[in-house]
């Protein structure tokens, strides 16, 4: 009778323990940006070299054959301005978005996890734009979307 | 007319049943002088700053016994460090007060089944520093929350039996419920002194303590 109770005990307490994995925390320290036509609003493929004051990789971030890019966030900083370039053309847009920066434990094995909330438009020169999801995180699939010509 | 006669009397018969007196034996009245004070502390808390690395803590317990009625203060310090690529630190203070009622009537012996309720409130702070790439180069960041309050109530089950002449040892199992942090900035506090991590808003806690008892009342 004892050892069934003890085996119970254990089962129970072990049944508590949280099951950590840093790849399991859904927090994300990037904004997703998908770009849109703004006539037909379908998902529109892009060519841009992305700029920002005090980006690491220096000259920018290059992509092409877009619709959407994840972006980074200052944590020290509570606003950002990209600029995007389009490769080919002389066309230039730009975007600054105010949020707030948030830092978590997930787990202490973990580093710890930055994500942004409150994300808001301060300017952008797209012809129009929304913001469907307000905080980065795994669960959205898009925080910004841009449309233009 | 017979018929109605009748009921009218075998009522009034009823209630002239009930309304009679009946002898109920004299219980004694309980003497809510207190009879006994605990003094302790939380060897888990104790152990885990005397075995870890990583934290220091301790906790004392005071109970004053009363009839059945155990009136709880619990007054604690904690400190954590966590963190191998960065460094989280929370420090503070805490207190619970409540009151556990005893289900064991002797109160001879100062041995106790109990179940309790605790409200709980702790000041601390918590600091994070981490040197990493979040996008603009590898930079030190740090956060920090400098003046944090956190509040929770409890409910307990306690044992606590004798083990030689005033000494007494016994566990308490928490259920730790509705906790509140007020004073949160941009960093999200990992830890709370005397409740535990924050991931959960209601959590549970297991604290075994070590007791002596004073008695009040000469015997």
């Amino acid at each position: 009778m004892k050892k069934p109770f003890i085996i119970l005990s254990a089962a129970i307490v072990f049944s508590c323990n949280d099951i950590e994995n840093c790849d399991t925390n859904d927090q994300l320290d990037f904004f997703i940006l998908r770009f849109y036509d703004l006539d037909t609003q379908d998902p529109k493929k892009v060519a841009f070299q992305t700029s920002s004051s005090g980006f690491i990789y220096g000259e920018g971030f290059y992509f092409s054959d877009s619709t959407a890019i994840g972006l980074p966030l200052n944590p020290d900083e509570a606003s950002i301005t990209y600029q995007f370039d389009s490769v080919g053309t002389d066309v230039t847009h730009r975007l600054t978005l105010s949020y707030q920066t948030n830092v978590s434990i997930f787990d202490p094995d973990c580093p710890p996890s930055f994500y942004y909330s409150n994300l808001d438009t301060v300017n952008y020169t797209f012809d129009s734009l929304a913001i469907p999801g307000t905080i980065t995180n795994n669960q959205l699939t898009t925080n910004v979307e841009v449309y233009f010509q | 007319m017979w018929r109605f006669i009748f009921s009218s009397l075998f009522c009034i018969s009823l209630f002239t049943a009930f309304g009679q007196d009946q002898e109920v034996p004299l219980k004694p009245k309980p003497v809510w002088k207190p009879h006994e004070i605990k003094i302790g502390f939380n060897a888990i808390r104790s152990g885990r700053t005397v075995f870890g690395s990583d934290i220091l803590t301790h906790e004392m317990q005071v109970a004053l016994a009363m009839h059945l009625l155990n009136i709880i203060i619990d007054l604690g310090i904690e400190e954590n460090t966590h963190g191998k690529t960065y460094t989280y630190e929370n420090r503070g203070s805490y207190f619970r007060v409540g009151g556990d009622w005893n289900f064991v009537k002797s109160k001879k012996s100062g041995n106790a089944i109990s179940l309790g309720l605790r409200y709980a409130r702790a000041e601390f702070k918590d600091q994070l520093d981490y040197t990493g790439d979040q996008g603009f180069g590898i930079l030190d960041y740090d956060f920090e929350n400098s003046n944090l309050k956190a509040r929770w109530a409890e409910v307990t089950f306690n044992l606590r039996g004798k083990v030689v002449s005033n000494f007494y040892m016994g566990f308490t199992a928490r259920w730790q419920l509705i906790r509140k942090i007020n004073g949160e900035g941009q960093l999200e506090t990992f830890d709370i002194p005397g409740f535990g991590n924050t991931k959960r808003r209601n959590s549970t806690a297991f604290d075994y303590y070590l007791m002596w008892r004073i008695p009040l009342l000469k015997q």
